[in-house]
C-alpha cells in the first residue's frame, strides 16, 4: 500500500478530475530516484515518461496523481524550467542526503531560495523532508538536520521532518501518511469559500 | 569600510581545528574512490622545522579526515593520475620528496622511482677508483684532491667521505669497494599532461623537474621516461610548472624559475625557451586552459601571451600569497582568485576586481574545482592551519564587476596600426587580377556555390538529426520545452516557448508538427504563434493519438526507437528553422489499448 493508493483512498474519491501533483526535490545523489522507485516498484507501475529536456528529471503519474522529481544540480541554468512546477504543486518532498555534510548548507542556500520563490511564498504548501541515508555511519540525525536548516522558523506552511532509508523503504511510509494528510487538510480548508 | 563579505559563496567549513599546513601545489583533488565524490588528497608541508614527527599524507571526505599516513620526508607535490583507460578508472596519486616519487594505489604506497643520477665528474671517479685499488697508499693526497672539487658537485659518497674523520675512512672505504656515484637532485615541481585524449580521467603522463634543471615525461603505466629535456640553455632553479595538451598530440610546459624567467618547452624540443624575464620570482603561475594565456603573481598580478607579451598587468594593495584559475563556464567568465597577506581573498577578471572576502589569517594554499558531489568548490587552507571550504551558489552571477577606486595600470599600448605600403606584391596583384577576371570571377562563383550547398546540407542535417531544445541564433534567443503527459493511445503534448531574451521581442514564429502520419494523429500540424515576449512563456498543446489498428494494436512498424515526433520552430522568411528538436514519446500502456 503506497503512495498512489493511500492517496486515492483519502484525496480522489470525491476530486476525480482535478490533478493532485507532488515535487520531488533535492541535491542530485540525495535518494530522489529511489524513493521514486521504491513506490512504483511496489505499486501497479505506470508509465514514465522522459521529457527532452536536458536536466534531471524524472515524472511519473499514478492514478491522477502526478509525481515530479527534480535534481537541484547545474548552475542555476535550468533554473526556470522547473520553477513553473512551484505555482500547481499540491505539495512537497524535499530529500536531503543526512550523510554529506559539507553540502547541508547547500541544501540550505536552496531551501531558502524555495521558501522565498514567490509561487511559494505566501502559499500553503506542506513540505516533507526526508533526512534520507540514516544508514550511513556519518549521517546526521533529522534533529540536527533541522536545527542546521531552520526548519522551526517555516511558519506558514505544515512540515514534517522524518528520517529515511530509501533502500529499504524504512521510513517513507510515515512520512507519506503525512504528507496526505495535510494535502487533504489543505484542500479542504482551500474549498471552503466556494461552498 | 568597504563590504568584505561575499554573497556568492556559501561557507561549508571554516575548520580551525584541521591543523592543516600545506601549499598549493601538494593538493590534489580527485574522484579517488571512483564513485564521483571527489576528495582532497594533500601532503602536509611544516612550517615550524624542526618538526619532531614525519609529515603526513591525508584524505579528506569534506572536512572529515579518511586516510592519515606518514610520508617519509618533506613532499614538493602531489598529483592525481589515471594510468589506464581500464574501469573502473581508478586515480593514482604521486607525492615527490626529494629525488624520489611515491605512488599509491588505495592510498597504499606501491611503487618508488627515484630520477637518474646527475653526471658523475670522471675526476671523481677516478678519484675512488684509486682509492678502492691503492689503499692505505694514498688516503690523505686521493682526499685533498677530492676537496679541491666542489662540494656540491659531487657524489652523496663523496661528500659522506669528506665529513669523516680520519680515523673511519678507511672502514668507509673498505665498505664501499664497489662505489655507487649517484648524484641526485631534488624534485621540485610536477604536473601531469594527458597522454592521448585530453578529456577527464583519460590516462595522464607525469611530467617531473628537478633542481638541476632537468625535465622528464613519465609514462606511468611503466614508470618509463618518453622524453627528457632542459628547462633552458642557462643556469637557472625551477619552481614551478605549469602545462596544458597531450603528450601524443601537442603540449605546452610553462615553467617558472627562482631567478624570475619564464620559460615554455613545447613538443619535442629538447630545451626550453625563456619568453619572459620578471623582476622578482613568480610567487604563483598557471597556464590557462581557457585561452592558453600565463597568469603570473610576483609583486603584481600579470597576464602574458605563449609568446611573452604582456596583455595586463594590475598591481596588489599587499603582499601576494597564492592564486588559482576560477573558470566558471557557465557564467562564461574565467577568474583568478589572489589571496593577499592580510587575509583578503580577491576574484579578478582580467584586471576587473569581481568579487572579494575576508579570511581570518593568510591563506596559504588554494584550490578551485570540483569537490564532493560539487562542481564548483574554492578550498583554503591558512597560514594557522584553517580548512576552509566555500562553495558557489547556484545563482551567483558574477556580471556586474565590483566598483573600486583602484587604479588601473596602463596597458602597454602599442596602439599604432599598421598601413600596408603599396608593396611590390600588392601591385603585382592587381595586375594579376586585371589580367585574369575571368578566372577569378568563375572561381569566385563556383566556390560560392559550394558554400551553398553546404549550408543547404548543414540544414537538412539539422533537420534530420537536430534536437536542440535552444535557438542557437542569437537574433532569437528562444527556448522550448517539451512534456508529454497521459497514459496512451491518447497523449497530450505540451510545447512551452519562452523568449529568453532579456529585451528583445520575437514575432512570426510557427510551431510544425512532424510525425509519421501512419503512427500518431496530430490535431494541428502548424500553429501560428503571437508575438513572444521576453519573460512570458507561451503554452500550446496538442492531442497525439496513436494510430491504433483495427485489432487494437499498435501499428506494425511503430518501435521505440520511432515513437517520436519532430517538433520545429520556424520564423517568417528564415529557410532554417530556429529550433528542431525531437520528443520522445512513450509507450502505451498495453492494458489501456485493450480498453478502447
Ligand atoms: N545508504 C543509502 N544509500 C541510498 C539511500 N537512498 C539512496 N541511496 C543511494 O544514493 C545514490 C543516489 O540515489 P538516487 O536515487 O539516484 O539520487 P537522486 O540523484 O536524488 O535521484 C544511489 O547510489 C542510491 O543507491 C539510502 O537511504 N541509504
Ligand atoms: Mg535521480
Amino acid at each position: 500500500m503506497v503512495f498512489g493508493k493511500m492517496f486515492m483512498k483519502i484525496l480522489n474519491k470525491d476530486r476525480r478530475n482535478k490533478q493532485i501533483s507532488i515535487l520531488i526535490i533535492g541535491l542530485n545523489n540525495s535518494g530522489k530516484s529511489t524513493i521514486i522507485n521504491y513506490f512504483k516498484n511496489k505499486d501497479d507501475r505506470k508509465f514514465v515518461s522522459v521529457p527532452t529536456i536536458g536536466f534531471n528529471v524524472e515524472h511519473f503519474e499514478n492514478q491522477g496523481i502526478s509525481f515530479t522529481a527534480f535534481d537541484y544540480s547545474g548552475q542555476g541554468r535550468y533554473r526556470n524550467l522547473w520553477e513553473h512546477h512551484f505555482k500547481t504543486c499540491n505539495g512537497i518532498v524535499f530529500v536531503i542526503d543526512s550523510s554529506d555534510r559539507m553540502r547541508l548548507v547547500v541544501v540550505k542556500d536552496e531551501l531558502e531560495l524555495l521558501l522565498q520563490h514567490r509561487d511559494i511564498k505566501r502559499r500553503r504548501v506542506p513540505i516533507l523532508f526526508f533526512a534520507n541515508k540514516m544508514d550511513c555511519i556519518d549521517a546526521l540525525s533529522s534533529v540536527k538536520i533541522a536545527a542546521g536548516l531552520n526548519l522551526e522558523k517555516i511558519d506558514n506552511k505544515p512540515w514534517q521532518i522524518c528520517s529515511s532509508n530509501a533502500l529499504t523503504g524504512e521510513g517513507l511510509q510515515n512520512g507519506v501518511q503525512w504528507l496526505t494528510a495535510q494535502i487533504r487538510e489543505c484542500q479542504q480548508t482551500k474549498e471552503l469559500p466556494h461552498e | 569600510m568597504e563590504e568584505k563579505k561575499s554573497t556568492h559563496w556559501l561557507d561549508a567549513l571554516s575548520d580551525g581545528s584541521a591543523g592543516l599546513t600545506t601549499i598549493s601545489s601538494c593538493m590534489s583533488v580527485c574522484d579517488l574512490q571512483c564513485n564521483n565524490y571527489y576528495k582532497l588528497v594533500t601532503a602536509e608541508i611544516p612550517l615550524k622545522i624542526p618538526e619532531k614527527r614525519p609529515p603526513r599524507l591525508r584524505v579528506y571526505k569534506g572536512n572529515q579526515v579518511i586516510n592519515d599516513q606518514a610520508l617519509p620526508g618533506i613532499a614538493s607535490s602531489v598529483q592525481s593520475l589515471y594510468i589506464d583507460e581500464n574501469e573502473p578508472k581508478m586515480p593514482i596519486i604521486a607525492v615527490s620528496v626529494g629525488p624520489s616519487i611515491f605512488f599509491y594505489r588505495n592510498m597504499k604506497a606501491y611503487f618508488k622511482y627515484t630520477i637518474p643520477s646527475l653526471m658523475i665528474e670522471p675526476l671523481e671517479q677516478e678519484i675512488w677508483r684509486k682509492l678502492v685499488v691503492e689503499r692505505q697508499v694514498n688516503y690523505e693526497k686521493l682526499i685533498n684532491d677530492l676537496k679541491t672539487m666542489n662540494f656540491s658537485q659531487m657524489s652523496s659518497l663523496s661528500q659522506k667521505l669528506i665529513s669523516l674523520s680520519e680515523s673511519e675512512r678507511e672502514e668507509f672505504i673498505r665498505e664501499n669497494s664497489e662505489p655507487k656515484l649517484t648524484r641526485l637532485s631534488t624534485i621540485v615541481c610536477m604536473t601531469t599532461i594527458y597522454k592521448n585524449i585530453e578529456e577527464e580521467k583519460e590516462p595522464n603522463c607525469l611530467i617531473i623537474v628537478t633542481e638541476a634543471s632537468d625535465i622528464f615525461i613519465m609514462d606511468i603505466q611503466n614508470f618509463g621516461i618518453l622524453h627528457t629535456a632542459r628547462v633552458c640553455s642557462f643556469k637557472a632553479t625551477p619552481d614551478l610548472i605549469s602545462a596544458s595538451g597531450s603528450y601524443q598530440n601537442d603540449y605546452k610546459i610553462i615553467i617558472s624559475t627562482r631567478e624570475g624567467s619564464i620559460c615554455i618547452l613545447r613538443k619535442n624540443w629538447l630545451e626550453g625557451r625563456e619568453i619572459v624575464k620578471l623582476e622578482r620570482a613568480a610567487t604563483s603561475m598557471s597556464l590557462l586552459q581557457i585561452d592558453q594565456t600565463i597568469v603570473v603573481l610576483s609583486k603584481s598580478l600579470m597576464c602574458y601571451s605563449k609568446k611573452g607579451k604582456m596583455l595586463w598587468s594590475l598591481n596588489m594593495n599587499d603582499t601576494v600569497m597564492c592564486m588559482c584559475p576560477v573558470p566558471l563556464p557557465h557564467l562564461g567568465v574565467s577568474m583568478i582568485c589572489v589571496a593577499l597577506k592580510n587575509g583578503l581573498v580577491q576574484l579578478y577578471s582580467q584586471k576587473n576586481l569581481i568579487d572579494q572576502f575576508q579570511v581570518g589569517d593568510t591563506v596559504l594554499a588554494m584550490y578551485f574545482g570540483k569537490l564532493g558531489l560539487e562542481e564548483q568548490v574554492l578550498v583554503l587552507v591558512t597560514i594557522n592551519g584553517n580548512l576552509l571550504i566555500k562553495i558557489l551558489k547556484r545563482t551567483a552571477d558574477f556580471s556586474n564587476p565590483m566598483v573600486t577606486d583602484k587604479k588601473v595600470e596602463d596597458e602597454p599600448s602599442d596602439m599604432k596600426i599598421a598601413i600596408p605600403k603599396k608593396s611590390k606584391i600588392f601591385v603585382e596583384q592587381t595586375v594579376r587580377e586585371k589580367e585574369n577576371a575571368i578566372a577569378i570571377h568563375n572561381i569566385f562563383q563556383s566556390e560560392l556555390w559550394r558554400m551553398r550547398l553546404e549550408a543547404a546540407k548543414v540544414t537538412v542535417d539539422i533537420l534530420r538529426t537536430g534536437d536542440s531544445t535552444f535557438s542557437g541564433d542569437l537574433q532569437t534567443p528562444i527556448k522550448l520545452l517539451a512534456q508529454c503527459d497521459g497514459l496512451g493511445p491518447d497523449f497530450l503534448l505540451t510545447l512551452t516557448l519562452e523568449n529568453i531574451s532579456a529585451t528583445k521581442i520575437v514575432t512570426n514564429l510557427s510551431i510544425i508538427i512532424h510525425a509519421n502520419p501512419n503512427h500518431y494523429k496530430v490535431d494541428k500540424q502548424s500553429v501560428d504563434l503571437t508575438p513572444l515576449v521576453p519573460g512570458i512563456p507561451l503554452i500550446t498543446d496538442f492531442n497525439v493519438s496513436i494510430q491504433i489498428t483495427s485489432e487494437n494494436l499498435l501499428p506494425p512498424d511503430m518501435t521505440l526507437e520511432n515513437s517520436i515526433i519532430r517538433v520545429l520552430i520556424v520564423k517568417e522568411k528564415f529557410a532554417k528553422p530556429l529550433i528542431a528538436s525531437t520528443v520522445v514519446m512513450p509507450q502505451p500502456e498495453l492494458q489501456m489499448l485493450g480498453t478502447i
